[in-house]
């Protein structure tokens, strides 16, 4: 692999930024200024917009963008190792599924911590919860008496 | 073709060396391998399987290792990138005990306070092998890995009162900084691969007896930012920024760990790299040492003359205490070295003890950790009040306490390498250092009007962790102050052949 | 001037350019985009050293993932509600310091490495025969990754595992009930069993209430189950 051989990546990224200067400053010379507030609101996939954009998103989004980078780090490690996977032999391939096994015990907890469930699943969770809730208090009445704990 | 179709050789790896490390690490995995799978209500049962992780490994590392490692030479393993000496096994069984503590003092605050979750333990191990592979690492990108494992689990364990406005700051500060710092450090160790041409720290020692440097300048720079790196974890001054805000913000119970975690890693990398990878330039880091050790011992010990609350205090305290650590670095000893290991023991026994107490005290939600909080103490608790007496009694260097022991170790080290003028600022630093250590104990005997009539009608509770902590930490500070030579022993074995 | 030269410039400047408007920029939004124009930048550097891999890796983490969740993070707390004095205060404090501060660095780091005469040109020759050997840029690296750095790849793994279980505890509220300790008080037990029956009388889920926080628990003090961050039942 020499040098050269990434001369179109150049090409490509010069062409990107000419259709991008050129296409941006031909339409600040030629259109025609006359500007509404209806042309100047958000644009929500045709459909008006009924209220503004919410100030603050859920954590969940930035959880999931942070373990994202995790495991596109995992997968940067995997590429080298696919390229070398036969000269490697079985002791490349144990390295790996240690590697991956650990980090795979994080996407476990992960998936248990419930950082993927998005599904609008509120209100049968808290049904869940409650007879949850329900039990563990009916069990901990059974079961009081047993042992003081610790102040709350 | 043919080279290009020919299996790659297994690489040589001798797991033996890093047992206890794999204990560690298998334990903290198994822990989030657990709360993948179901989590506990009783977050004890976690604890208890931790504190046999630590345990295990300790014991591992004492009764299979160190026997083998004290003859001062070292076994380089996984290609060079760890090395299993005297050194690193005497750290890593310290780290375990550190660990335990740790253990025993977060399982009831855990509770107390309503934050209890599995993971924290988790962490634990995973910044307790962190400290073990730093001072193991034989290798500088090993160094920064460890260091940023350890560094990633702290910063996660000073929030994790994540309600409480004070710990949040914690966290975010010590996040931003130590992320800067750790690209400081890195900075550093590009500089010194870029002047040598080896991350490895035997290999560099190797390059420096080879090759006589015309200019010195690209390494000197690499080895002073690596230094800048190190000297944040263990926080002395002018890289102490972080530590009161941290100290004061964080659970107690991770204060009690960090600050002796911490600087066991940071000592542990320093040592290896100067001693033992840049010995040749010996000249250049010893002033740095010097002025840090300097700095560190005045400015730490003003600063705590002058605090009103009982933990930024301590931050300020456990500053002049790296300085002290710092002082056998600077003495460029075997002595001094093995002198800075043993303070560093006793420093992990005092100040989980002391955490111990002050989080005791501090009740629910650590409320009262003012100095007003600690008035007419010894009315109320008297027990507490003792056992806190003792154990700043102890960290003032007092005779007949272990920190008695450890100062003089240290400056003894230092008397060695003819270094008078640190042991005079120590001293004088010592002597401040006591001022305001007593400015809390007169406080805690005070009887006057002004006394907190509202704690005394209830007592402070001491949970049984807390309580097998302050026995533990109480003992071992008796013992090492009065018959010191088993450990001195140990950490003399422990130092590098020089 | 030979191509890598050209290249060095080249990418050399816009990495300086872009890293000054991250700075100086007044839109966080436009501080992010100028960031990708230095990580990018970045990688075209490590392009003229042949680093390939690097290169793409460069990309890849930094300016595909490491910008985007600073955008998130823009996003999430919401680029309007940026008190703009906060800012002008912060400046006005630190600037002159940090700029003494840069100014030194810089100085002490241009004055030490010119002082010295590095051989270059010669030391790239080894990495360029081990690539040459190994028959490309990612395998020389597969090669050593796996063999002399096993240790540290594995145990980067302990990295990731840490950073997200670290990043998961402190970012989601479970306040649920599958035995975290962390469980429903009894108040909020009866609330929610309140708010659950009379959803139940009116009728089925309403899929809107999935991304509003905020109307779960009347009281923001309390950490009621947020939506969303609820997760799959213990029990099933």
């Amino acid at each position: 692999m020499e040098l050269h051989d990434y001369l179109p990546i150049l090409v490509l990224l010069v062409v990107a930024l000419l259709f991008g200067t050129v296409s941006r400053g031909l339409s600040a010379l030629l259109h025609p200024r006359d500007p509404t507030p209806e042309k100047l609101d958000p644009y929500e996939c045709g459909i008006v917009p009924e209220r503004d954009n919410p100030e603050r998103f859920p954590v969940q989004f930035y959880l999931v963008a942070m373990i994202f980078i995790a495991f596109d780090i995992e997968v940067i490690f995997l590429y080298p190792w696919a390229v070398l996977v036969r000269r490697l032999g079985v002791f490349g391939l144990v390295e790996m599924a240690v590697f991956v096994a650990i980090v795979f015990v994080a996407y476990g907890y992960i998936r248990r911590e419930g950082v993927f469930d998005w599904a609008p699943r509120k209100k049968l969770d808290r049904t869940l919860l409650l007879q949850r809730y329900r039990r563990e208090a009916e069990a901990a009445r059974v079961a009081s008496g047993a042992s003081e704990t610790e102040a709350a | 073709m043919s080279v290009l179709a020919q299996a790659i050789p297994a690489p040589q790896t001798d797991y033996t060396t890093i047992i206890p490390e794999l204990i560690v690490l298998g334990t903290g995995l198994l822990i989030v391998l657990m709360l993948a799978i179901r989590r506990f209500s009783n977050i004890g049962w976690y604890a208890l399987i931790a504190a046999l992780g630590f345990a295990a490994a300790g014991i591992v590392a004492y009764v299979d290792l160190w026997p083998e490692v004290t003859d001062g030479a070292a076994t380089y393993a996984f290609s060079g990138m760890v090395a299993a000496d005297g050194f690193s096994t005497f750290v890593v069984i310290l780290s375990c005990v550190a660990g335990v503590l740790a253990v025993l003092l977060a399982n009831s605050y855990l509770k107390r306070e309503g934050l209890d979750k599995a993971e924290y333990f988790a962490l634990l191990l995973f910044s307790a092998a962190g400290v073990q592979f730093m001072a193991m690492a034989n290798n500088l990108v090993m160094v920064f890995l460890a260091l940023e494992i350890l560094s990633v689990c702290l910063y996660v364990l000073s929030a994790w009162n994540r309600d409480k406005f004070a710990s949040q700051e914690a966290g975010m500060k010590y996040l931003l900084l130590g992320a800067y710092t750790s690209a400081i450090m890195l900075f550093g160790i590009s500089f010194l691969y870029g002047g040598t041409g080896t991350l490895n720290i035997a290999a560099l020692a190797q390059f420096f007896a080879r090759n006589v440097l015309e200019n010195q300048g690209l390494v000197f720079l690499g080895m002073a930012l690596v230094v800048v790196g190190l000297a944040f974890k263990i926080a002395a001054v002018p890289f102490h920024m972080w530590a009161p805000d941290v100290y004061q913000g964080a659970p107690a119970p991770v204060v009690g760990y960090m600050a002796a975690a911490a600087k066991i890693a940071a000592f542990a990398a320093l040592f290896r790299i100067l001693f033992l990878g840049l010995s040749a330039m010996e000249v250049d880091w010893k002033p740095l040492l010097w002025g840090l050790a300097i700095l560190s011992m005045i400015v730490g010990s003003l600063l705590a003359l002058v605090q009103s609350d009982v933990k930024r205090m301590m931050a300020y305290s456990s500053i002049s205490h790296a300085g002290f650590i710092a002082i056998g670095v600077a003495a460029a000893s075997a002595e001094g070295m093995s002198g800075a290991l043993f303070y560093l023991v006793t420093y992990t026994f005092m100040i989980a003890g002391a955490f111990a107490v002050i989080d005791c005290i501090g009740r629910k939600d650590e409320q009262y950790t003012k100095y007003e909080d600690y008035r007419g103490l010894f009315a109320r608790e008297p027990l507490l009040a003792a056992i806190l007496t003792f154990f700043l009694f102890a960290l003032a260097g007092i005779p007949g306490t272990s920190g008695f022991v450890a100062k003089f170790v240290v400056f003894e080290g230092a008397a060695e390498g003819g270094q008078w003028a640190l042991i005079g600022i120590g001293t004088v630093a010592a002597v401040i250092a006591l001022f305001f250590y007593l400015r809390l104990i007169v406080l805690m005997y005070m009887q006057d009007s002004t006394e907190r009539p509202d704690l005394a009608e209830t007592r402070a509770r001491v949970a049984a962790g807390p309580a097998v902590v302050l026995a533990v930490t109480v003992a071992a500070t008796v013992l090492l102050g009065i018959l010191p030579q088993g450990l001195l022993d140990m950490a003399g074995q422990a130092v590098f052949a020089l | 001037m030979s191509g890598e030269w050209i290249l060095y410039i080249v990418f050399g400047a816009t990495a300086l350019v872009s890293a000054i408007g991250v700075v100086f920029l007044a839109n966080p939004i436009h501080s992010a985009l100028s960031l990708i124009g230095a990580l990018a930048s970045v990688a075209g550097l490590f392009l003229a050293q042949e680093a390939f891999f690097l290169s793409v890796v460069q990309i890849i983490v930094y300016t595909g993932a490491v910008v985007v969740l600073f955008l998130f993070v823009i996003m999430l707390l919401g680029i309007d509600s940026a008190d703009p004095r906060e800012e002008q205060l912060l400046r006005r404090q630190w600037f002159p310091w940090a700029f003494l501060g840069g100014v030194i660095g810089v100085g002490g780091l241009v004055l030490t490495i010119t002082g010295i005469d590095l051989p270059f040109g010669v030391s790239g020759t080894d990495t360029a025969d081990a690539v040459n050997e190994a028959g490309g840029n990612v395998q020389a690296l597969s090669e050593r990754l796996f063999t002399d750095w096993l240790l540290p790849f594995e145990l980067t793994s302990i990295l990731v595992v840490a950073a997200i279980v670290g990043g998961v505890v402190l970012a989601k509220r479970t306040k649920d009930l599958r035995g975290s300790g962390m469980g429903l008080t009894p108040d909020l037990a009866e609330r929610i069993s309140e708010e659950v029956e009379a959803d139940a009388a009116e009728g089925e889920l309403d899929p809107e209430d999935a991304f509003e926080a905020d109307d779960v628990d009347p009281d923001p003090d309390s950490d009621a189950v947020l939506v969303g961050e609820t997760s799959e039942n213990g029990e099933g």
